[in-house]
């Protein structure tokens, strides 16, 4: 839709007015007719015309009043004057302009002449209002933006400039106007900015960079863009980015490094380490990966709490540091270390380190711990496990490399901590299954997934069942059955065999009372402890409350516990086993033979019973020495007036050979497999 | 050229009968009636401002009263109006009175003209 334009007249010729207001409405303007200027002034009040067509020579106000009073107003400023006058006298005309007038029309008036030069001032009027929007839009983001722009001539002249909000970079003063442009930048710089506008020129191209000065002893960091400009000249921008740049280096600290320690954290690691093995791909200089894991960390936040742990993990990594720069000044190489986990840190020696400094250097790190940690004036000590893994032999990418390395600390964990392991193929295999199998075990107990089997015990004389050996068994919905050799330990290393345990006494004493609910006559029933649970006073407490709560005499209940519980902390284990006793629970020292074997523990520690380990009953009778040692244990547990139990009897000669030497009770396949507890009950006397 | 000739410039007269105008007779009708209708009052008040001896009304009447004979075209009012303007802005109030003289006649004949102009239309 077009915009109808206003024209406002004003002139005391009466005549004139009705020519021009009819001419001009017939061309499609809305007009105004005014017969004098302070007509003119108050219509042009309320709404500013889009053009004045106004006579000089009028009562009251003339037109040179009128233009200065427009002139002066904020939305007068644009508006076109076109003057009529009769008056040839120049000074006249000067007069008008000064005023304010954009233009002259003589009178008398050439009536097609004024149509033309009304709609061409009116566009030039609306033109220059436009042009006066954007430079005041213009003048303000000039005022605000923190840019100093300056236009150069294609030898780095500087035409003009323009100070942004922050003034010049630098120390300049706001007027300053150098003549060369790389007068404004730091010497060092002053050949890249050369080269910039060089380029700019050749390739009217924008360019961009940055660079950094210290201004008073504080870095300056200042950001150069230039950009093509009208007749070969170039538009420099200089802008202070050193606000960014702190923001920057704030962010980076914070996504590359761990607050607590300062080191370096995994996402660095793997970076850095990345950018390390990328250099180095497709050639055979090795990189060592050492992969250092503090062994029992988490007891410290459990005993010390977590402040505490936080400080030693800040202590472990300063001890760390200082020994690394120890090596970086041995080695004069630069070793990276970083936070890896919780309680792991990673170090590696890229280039040309011969196999023994990596292991030096490795036994030089894990003597980092070898004095003792203090935290609330407790001294204890703390010891690290670990890994190496090399590239390529070991891994050609940064996650293979540090998975293995970390394999091979665990590997150094699982030899008895507070070593060293270079790591080998095989142990990533059974580090993978293991944490998997992990995994599995915890959603096991939750799923209902293990189960109690029962396996019979037999009198040696008249081989009558005298009682049963409950056993845990675990059925995998992938795996199947897995072997108790394999999860039972898993669960002792991972802090999940109490909940066996518990699992365990709660079932036998359920299947106990549900059998004699029913009406069978039940017979003892043997469960394994664990070493550390059996030493746990909780675990009396749930022994007691399992019998309490199902009304079972503690009779029923046969206690295997392995010599480990016995030397691990013998006064404990001693007063726990009397406890048990006085409460009705035998005991049974499990797997004899296989351990220790003192038998100063059967003198010591009040055992009801020995087990003879299935190892020795399996290699007889056709191993002498294994017949020997049955014979051996046999005699002395019946000295002591103790009973023995043979387990794993499976053949014929086995039987014969433990009925001959008076072993006590039998158990094996020969007899029977464990069995699940309905079948079991199937096989108990009414 | 005969004497209506001389007292409007042809021209101007026809460009102004060309030009649109809102009411049906036309614009030359609509600015001969105005040019009748409005010069006589001016005419009068610079007679009185000559009388009064203040010749800056007596310019400014003339100069208003030039603007009128312009737009119509009355090229020998204009003229006399012209020297009335500069006689007034000299000081010269004999010159004025005589240029006055004048130029009240030169109006009657424009004015005669134009209506005259009507009439053949």
């Amino acid at each position: 839709m077009t915009k109808i334009r206003k024209v406002l007249i004003a002139d005391d010729d009466g005549v004139l007015l009705s020519v021009l207001h009819a001419l001009l409405s017939v061309a499609g303007y809305e007009v105004k007719s005014c017969a004098n200027g302070a007509e003119a002034l108050r219509h042009s009040a309320t709404e500013m015309p889009d053009l004045m067509l106004l006579d000089l020579e009028m009562p009251f106000i003339d037109g040179y009043e009128v233009c200065r009073q427009i002139r002066a107003r904020d939305d007068g400023r644009t508006v076109p004057i076109l003057v009529l006058t009769g008056n040839d006298a120049a000074e006249d005309i000067d007069r008008a302009y000064a005023a304010g007038a954009t233009d002259f029309l003589p009178k008398p008036i050439n009536w097609t002449l004024l149509l033309h030069r009304v709609k061409y001032i009116i566009r030039a009027g609306e033109n220059l209002r436009a042009l006066n929007i954007s430079e005041t839009r213009n003048r303000v983001l000039m005022r605000e933006m923190p840019d100093s722009i300056f236009s150069l001539d294609s030898q780095g002249m500087i035409a003009d400039c323009f100070a942004g909000a922050n003034g010049l970079p630098g120390d300049l003063p706001r007027d300053t106007k150098p003549e060369y442009f790389d007068r404004l930048v730091p010497a060092p710089f002053r050949s890249l900015v050369a080269d910039a506008i060089q380029g700019v020129v050749n390739t009217r191209q924008a360019t961009t960079f940055d660079c950094a000065r210290l201004v008073a002893g504080v870095a300056q960091h200042l950001e150069f863009r230039f950009l093509p400009y009208e007749n070969e000249h170039i538009l420099a921008l200089i802008r202070d980015v050193s606000t960014r740049k702190q923001a920057e280096q704030r962010m980076h600290a914070l996504a590359y490094f761990d607050t607590l320690t300062g080191l370096p954290n995994r996402e660095w690691l793997y970076e850095r380490l990345g950018q390390t093995v990328s250099e180095g791909a497709g050639s055979s200089t090795p990189i060592s990966v050492i992969f250092v894991n503090m062994d029992r960390f988490r007891r410290v936040g459990a005993s010390l709490g977590q402040f505490a742990s936080d400080a030693v993990l800040v202590e472990a990594a300063e001890r760390l540091r200082n020994t690394v720069a120890q090596l970086e000044a041995t080695t004069s190489q630069s070793l990276p270390l970083a936070k890896f986990g919780m309680d792991e840190f990673v170090i590696w020696m890229p280039g040309s380190a011969t196999s023994e400094l990596i292991l030096e250097a490795a036994e030089a790190l894990r003597n980092s711990f070898a004095e003792k940690f203090q935290c609330n004036t407790i001294d204890f000590e703390l010891t690290a496990s670990l890994g190496i893994a090399e590239y390529p032999s070991h891994g050609t990418d940064v996650v293979s490399l540090l998975r293995n390395a970390d394999a091979a600390a665990n590997k150094s964990k699982a030899l008895g901590r507070n070593r060293v392991s270079i790591y080998h193929p095989s142990m990533n295999n059974k580090e993978l299954d293991r944490v998997e199998l992990e995994s599995d075990l915890r959603k096991a107990i939750l799923e209902g997934q293990l189960t109690v089997e029962y396996q019979p015990k037999y009198d040696v004389d008249d081989l009558g069942m005298i009682g049963s050996e409950a056993l845990l068994r675990w059925r995998h919905p992938v795996r199947g059955n897995v072997s108790p050799g394999l999860f039972i330990p898993l669960a002792e290393e991972c802090g999940m065999i109490r909940d066996l345990d518990r699992y365990v006494i709660g079932k036998v004493a359920e299947d106990l009372a549900t059998w004699r609910r029913v009406g069978l006559s039940v017979l003892p029933v043997a469960i394994n402890l664990s070493a550390t649970e059996f030493l746990n006073a909780d675990t009396v407490e749930a022994l007691l409350r399992a019998t309490s709560e199902n009304s079972l005499p503690a009779s029923l209940f046969e206690l295997e516990i392995t010599e480990t519980a016995l030397i691990t902390n013998p006064e404990v284990a001693k007063a726990t086993m009397r406890q048990l006793r006085q409460a009705g629970f035998r005991l049974a020292l499990d797997d004899f033979g296989t351990g220790y074997s003192s038998l100063t523990y059967l003198r010591d520690f009040p055992v009801d019973m020995l087990k003879i380990d299935r190892s020795f009953v399996a290699g007889a009778p056709e191993c002498s020495d294994a017949c020997s040692l049955i014979r051996a244990v046999i005699q002395f547990a019946h000295a002591l007036q103790l009973k023995v139990v043979a387990e794993g009897v499976e053949t014929a000669d086995q039987l014969e050979l433990l009925r001959r030497e008076q072993c006590d009770v039998l158990q094996g396949h020969l007899f029977n497999p464990a069995l699940p507890a309905t079948v079991f009950s199937q096989l108990l006397p009414s | 050229m005969n004497s209506g000739d001389a007292i409007l410039d042809q021209s101007a007269v026809d460009a102004l009968r060309g030009l649109p105008s809102p009411d049906p007779r036309g614009m030359l009708v609509v600015v001969t009636e105005l040019f009748g209708n409005d010069s006589p009052p001016l005419f009068a008040k610079v007679d009185a401002a000559l009388n009064d001896g203040r010749l800056d009304l007596a310019r400014s009447g003339a100069h208003a009263l030039k603007s009128y004979a312009g737009t119509v075209g009355a090229i020998s009012l204009r003229s006399a109006l012209v020297a009335l303007e500069r006689a007034c802005q000299m000081g010269d109030a004999m010159g004025a009175q005589g240029c006055f003289v004048t130029a009240r006649e030169a109006y009657g004949r424009a004015l005669g003209a134009l209506r005259s102009q009507l009439s053949t239309d």
